[in-house]
C-alpha cells in the first residue's frame, strides 16, 4: 500500500458511484452541480492517471477488504490499465459536462447514468480478477442500458435487448475464461494450458461488445436506435471498453499459452470488419449510424492489429507485436475521443435541426459553426486521411504487416484495409458533405441554431484534443510504451518521440502543407487578384432556387446515394432463413435461459 | 557538407518541378492533338489559359462555406507537397525521410477528399454527381493502390520512397516479376485518378487557376513516382555533385517525355470510359504483385 495512486482511484469510483445515488435520489441537487462534481472527479481521475503515467508509477496491487465468501476483490494499476483509463476519464469528463448543461427531459436521471458507466468502466479497467471486472462491466452495461431507456422520449428504446444481450455474453465470457484460474489473473497468466473453449469465449463476448462480425448486427441499430447520449457513451466508451477486454484477456492473460492460430481468427473477422463497417458508414441513412460504421470499422482496424500482435508473439515477432499493439493504444484513445464528440455533435444536430438524418440537412456549417467543427474533427479522426490519428494508426499497422510472417493471405488483409481506408473517407466526406455543406434540405435545418452557448468550449475542447491526437500520436504513443513493454517485453524505443513516428512525420507534413497554402495565398494577394465577388456561378444551367421553392428543387442536391460503386449482383447464399423477432421474445426469461446454458457449460468445461 | 548539398538538391528539385507541371501539361496537350490528328496547340497555351484565369474576377456562389473558400488553396499545397516529397532527379534530398510512401498515396486520396467536399459545397447537381463519382472510384483505385504499394515495400524491406529507389536502382529487389506488376497497378491508378470527373465546375477565375495548377502537379506526381519506380536510372546522390546531378536532370526530362508520350496515346485513344474496367486490372495486378513479394520470388 505504498503507492497513493490506488486507494486515490478507488476514491473516484466510490464518490462517483455516490453522485449517481445521490443525483437519482436527491431531489433538491442542482443539474449543474451534479454535472460539475461529476466533470471535476472525472477529470481530476484523468489528471491523476496521465501525472503516474508521466512519472513512470510502478504497478501497484490493493486488496479490497470485502468480496465473495472466501475471496476478496483485488484491483491492480499496471501500465495497461492506466493507459486505457485515460480515455475513459476523458470521454467521461465531456460526456458529463455536455449531459449538465445541456438542457434534457430527465437531466438527472442522466447524469446519474453517466456517473455510474464511468464508475463501473473504471472499475472493470482496474479490476485484476474476473469477479471485479464483471462487476465493473455489469455496471456499465446496467447504466448505458438503464440511460437508453431514461432519455429515449417515451417508448423503451428496442436497442437495449441486444445491448443487455450482448453485455450478458461478455460478462458470462469474461466468468468463463477466468473461471479455470480462480478468477485471479495473475494466477491465469501463469496457465500454460489456456483451452480453446476459453480463447473462443474470450473472443466472442468482448467481441461482440467491439461489433466485430460476425457479431456485429447489434451495433448500428442500437445506434440508430438510442438517444445521442447513449450513442456516445456505446460509441466512445463501451467499444474502447471492449478492445481493452479483449487486449487484456487475449495479449497479457492469455499470453503464454497464445496460439499463432488466434491471431489469424482475429485477423479475418478484424478483415470483414472493416469492410462491412466502412460499407455501411458510407450508406446509411442517418448521421449518428454513419458515425456507428466509421467506429465500428476503427474497431475491426484494431481487431486486425491484436491479431497482429498475437501472430508476433507466437512467431517470436516482437518488434510485429509492439508495432501492432501500439496502432491499437492509438486507435483506441482515438475511438474514444472521436467517437464521443461524433456523436455528441450529431446529437445536437438531431436537437437543433430536428433529425439525424441526412436527406433532411443540409447547409448546417452556417449554422452550426462549432457543431461544424466538432463534426469534422471527429470525422478526420475515424476516417484514414492524413494527418489524423486514424491514419497514424494505419500507417503503424502497415509497418506492422511488412513486419509480419509473409503469407499469401496477407495480401487479403492489406486489401481489406486498403477498402476500408476508400470507404472511411468517402463515408467521412458524405456525412460532412450532405449534412453541412451545400444548401439547407428543409426549413428545420435552414433555421438550425449552434449548440447552447455554455457547451460550445467543451465541445471545441474535444475537438481541440482529437486534433492534437492526430499532430502528436508519438507523444500519444510515449503514454502507451510502459503498456507495450508491459505485455510484448520491448517498447518502441527510437521509434517514437514527442514530435512525430520516425518515418511519418506528421508535424513536418501539417507544416510543409499550411506553409505551402500561406505562401500561395500570399502571392496571389500581393499579384493583385482582384476580390471575389459573389453571385450565381454557371454550372451546367443549375440555377438559384426561385421564390416558390426556398429550398431549391432537393433533386439537385446530392442526397448522400451513390458513394459506392454498386456491386455485382450474387446469388444469395443458402442460409437458413432466421426471423428473430425481440419484441416477440420475453427478454428476461430467455436471457435467464441462456444464462443458465452457458453456465452448465462453464461448469462442464472448468470441471476435472 | 553533406547536408548543405541536400538542401541545395531539394531546392533545385522544388523549382524543377514546380516548372515542368505546366509544361508537361502543355506537352501532353501537343501530342494528344496530334496523335488524334487534330491541329495541334501549342506547348505554353495551358498556362496562358491559367494565366487569363488569374486576371478574371473569382465568382462565388451565395451561401459558399469557407470549405469553397480554402479547398483551392489545400488542394494546390497537397499536389505540391506531394510533388516535392517524390525524388524526381536526385535521391537523399532533405525530404528523403518523409517520403514515405504510403503517406505520398494517401496525399493522392486526401486531394481528392478536399475536391469533393468543395463539390458538395456547391450544392448543384453535377457537382455532386463528380463528388459520388469520386468516391466510388476510389472504393476499387485505393485497394489496387495500396496493394501495389505494399508489394514494393514489402520487396524493398520498408515504406520509405528514398529507400526503395535505391534498392530498385542497385537491384536489390528481390521480384523482378511483382515489381513489374505492381508499377504496373500504379501505372493504372494514376491514369484513372486523372480520369476523374472534373469537381471544379463551380470554380471560377483565381480559383479556378489555383486548381488547375493543383491538378497538374497531381499529373506531374504520378509520372514522378511511376517513371521514377519503373527506370530510375541515371538519378544522382544529393551529394555527387552537378555533373551527375545534370545527367540525372537529363533522365528525369527524358522519364517525363516518355510519360507524356504514353499519356497522350491513352487519352487520344479515348479509353477514359472503360476507368471502372481498368481499375479491375488494376486490382488484379496489385493483388498478384502482393501475392507473389510474400511468397518471395518469380513464379518461374
Amino acid at each position: 500500500m505504498s503507492d497513493p495512486i490506488l486507494p486515490l482511484l478507488v476514491l473516484i469510483v466510490v464518490a462517483l458511484l455516490a453522485l449517481g445515488a445521490a443525483a437519482r435520489f436527491i431531489a433538491r441537487a442542482s443539474r449543474q452541480a451534479i454535472g460539475l462534481a461529476g466533470a471535476g472527479l472525472s477529470g481530476l481521475g484523468f489528471m491523476l492517471t496521465l501525472l503516474a503515467l508521466i512519472v513512470g508509477q510502478e504497478p501497484g496491487t490493493l486488496v479490497l477488504p470485502f468480496g465473495l465468501p472466501g475471496f476478496s476483490l483485488a484491483l491492480s494499476f499496471d501500465p495497461l490499465a492506466a493507459f486505457f483509463l485515460l480515455p475513459a476519464f476523458l470521454t467521461g469528463t465531456a460526456s458529463i459536462a455536455f449531459a449538465a448543461e445541456i438542457a434534457d427531459s430527465s437531466p438527472k436521471a442522466s447524469l446519474s447514468g453517466l456517473s455510474l458507466c464511468i464508475a463501473g468502466v473504471v472499475l472493470a479497467i482496474l479490476a485484476a480478477d474476473g469477479v471485479t471486472l464483471v462487476l465493473g462491466l455489469a455496471l456499465a452495461g446496467g447504466a448505458v442500458w438503464a440511460s437508453g431507456a431514461v432519455w429515449a422520449s417515451g417508448d423503451p428504446s428496442p436497442a437495449r435487448t441486444p445491448l443487455l444481450g450482448v453485455t450478458a455474453l461478455t460478462v458470462l465470457a469474461v466468468l468463463g475464461a477466468t473461471a479455470a484460474s480462480g478468477f485471479a489473473f495473475v494466477a491465469m497468466r501463469e496457465r500454460l494450458d489456456y483451452p480453446t473453449a476459453l480463447f473462443v469465449l474470450a473472443l466472442i463476448g468482448p467481441g461482440a461488445l467491439a461489433g466485430l462480425v460476425p457479431f456485429h448486427r447489434w451495433s448500428i441499430p442500437a445506434h440508430r436506435a438510442s438517444p445521442a447520449r447513449a450513442a456516445a457513451l456505446l460509441s466512445g466508451m463501451v467499444k474502447p471498453l471492449a478492445l481493452y477486454l479483449l487486449v487484456r484477456l487475449l495479449l497479457d492473460l492469455g499470453a503464454p499459452a497464445s496460439a499463432g492460430w488466434w491471431g489469424i481468427v482475429l485477423l479475418a473477422m478484424g478483415s470483414a470488419t472493416v469492410v462491412t463497417g466502412g460499407w455501411r458508414a458510407a450508406s446509411e441513412a442517418e448521421v449518428g449510424a454513419c458515425l456507428a460504421g466509421l467506429a465500428e470499422s476503427q474497431s475491426g482496424v484494431a481487431a486486425i492489429g491484436i491479431g497482429l500482435a498475437l501472430l508476433g508473439r507466437a512467431s517470436d515477432l516482437p518488434v510485429l507485436a509492439s508495432l501492432a499493439q501500439a496502432a491499437v493504444l492509438l486507435l483506441v484513445v482515438s475511438q474514444a475521443v472521436c467517437g464521443t464528440l461524433g456523436q455528441l455533435s450529431a446529437g445536437a444536430v438531431q436537437a437543433e435541426a430536428g433529425s439525424r438524418r441526412l436527406v433532411l440537412l443540409g447547409g448546417l456549417i452556417h449554422a452550426m459553426p462549432v457543431v461544424a467543427t466538432g463534426m469534422a474533427a471527429a470525422l478526420f479522426g475515424l476516417s484514414a486521411m492524413p494527418g489524423g490519428a486514424g491514419f497514424a494508426a494505419l500507417w503503424l499497422l502497415f509497418q506492422a504487416l511488412l513486419a509480419a510472417p509473409h503469407a499469401p493471405w496477407m495480401a487479403l488483409v492489406v486489401a481489406a484495409l486498403a477498402v476500408s481506408t476508400a470507404l472511411s473517407s468517402a463515408a467521412a466526406a458524405r456525412v460532412f458533405g450532405v449534412a453541412f455543406l451545400g444548401r439547407p434540405r428543409g426549413p428545420r435545418s435552414a433555421a438550425a441554431t449552434d449548440i447552447a452557448k455554455p457547451a460550445r468550449p467543451g465541445m471545441l475542447a474535444l475537438a481541440g484534443v482529437a486534433v492534437l491526437i492526430g499532430l502528436f500520436p508519438g507523444a500519444v504513443l510515449m503514454l502507451a510504451d510502459p503498456a507495450i513493454r508491459q505485455l510484448q517485453g520491448i517498447g518502441l524505443d527510437d521509434r517514437i518521440g514527442p514530435l512525430g513516428i520516425r518515418g511519418y512525420e506528421v508535424l513536418a507534413l501539417v507544416a510543409g502543407v499550411l506553409a505551402i497554402c500561406a505562401g500561395v495565398r500570399w502571392l496571389l494577394q500581393r499579384r493583385g487578384v482582384s476580390a471575389p465577388r459573389e453571385g450565381p456561378a454557371w454550372n451546367d444551367g443549375f440555377t438559384p432556387p426561385p421564390a416558390w421553392l426556398p429550398f431549391g428543387d432537393p433533386l439537385t442536391q446530392s442526397a448522400g446515394g451513390g458513394f459506392l460503386p454498386t456491386l455485382p449482383k450474387l446469388p444469395p447464399l443458402p442460409l437458413p432463413r432466421w426471423h428473430w423477432r425481440p419484441r416477440h421474445v420475453p427478454a428476461l426469461p430467455a436471457m435467464l435461459a441462456a444464462m443458465a446454458v452457458f453456465l452448465i457449460a462453464l461448469l462442464w468445461m472448468a470441471g476435472p | 557538407m553533406s547536408v548543405l548539398l541536400s538542401i541545395v538538391t531539394q531546392l533545385l528539385h522544388m523549382a524543377a518541378v514546380v516548372l515542368a507541371a505546366p509544361v508537361l501539361a502543355g506537352v501532353v496537350a501537343v501530342l494528344t492533338d496530334r496523335i488524334a490528328g487534330r491541329v495541334p496547340s501549342t506547348v505554353t497555351r495551358s498556362w496562358r489559359q491559367i494565366a487569363h484565369l488569374f486576371r478574371k474576377q473569382t465568382i462565388r456562389m451565395p451561401g459558399a462555406s469557407p470549405v469553397t473558400r480554402f479547398a483551392p488553396l489545400l488542394s494546390v499545397a497537397v499536389a505540391a507537397w506531394t510533388v516535392f516529397l517524390i525524388p524526381s532527379f536526385a535521391l537523399g534530398m532533405v525530404s528523403a525521410p518523409l517520403s514515405d510512401i504510403v503517406v505520398i498515396a494517401a496525399l493522392f486520396a486526401f486531394g481528392r477528399v478536399v475536391l469533393m467536399l468543395a463539390a458538395m459545397d456547391a450544392g448543384t447537381g453535377a457537382a455532386a454527381v463528380a463528388a459520388t463519382e469520386t468516391a466510388s472510384l476510389a472504393v476499387a483505385a485505393k485497394p489496387a493502390l495500396l496493394l501495389a504499394v505494399f508489394a514494393l515495400a514489402l520487396l524493398a524491406g520498408g515504406s520509405n520512397l528514398d529507400a526503395i529507389l535505391a534498392a530498385k536502382m542497385e537491384g536489390l529487389l528481390p521480384s523482378s516479376a511483382a515489381t513489374g506488376l505492381a508499377i504496373a497497378a500504379l501505372a493504372i491508378v494514376g491514369w484513372v485518378d486523372r480520369e476523374c470527373p472534373p469537381a471544379d465546375a463551380t470554380f471560377s477565375g483565381a480559383d479556378l487557376a489555383v486548381l488547375r495548377i493543383a491538378e497538374q502537379l497531381r499529373i506531374l506526381a504520378w509520372c514522378d513516382l511511376i517513371g521514377a519506380l519503373a527506370l530510375p536510372f541515371g538519378m544522382a546522390l544529393a551529394d555527387a555533385g552537378p555533373v551527375s546531378w545534370g545527367i540525372g536532370l537529363l533522365a528525369w526530362i527524358g522519364r517525363l517525355l516518355m510519360a507524356a508520350l504514353v499519356l497522350a496515346a491513352v487519352r487520344a485513344s479515348g479509353a477514359s470510359d472503360r476507368a471502372r474496367t481498368a481499375l479491375t486490372l488494376a486490382l488484379a495486378l496489385g493483388g498478384i504483385a502482393a501475392m507473389l513479394a510474400l511468397t518471395g520470388g518469380d513464379p518461374t
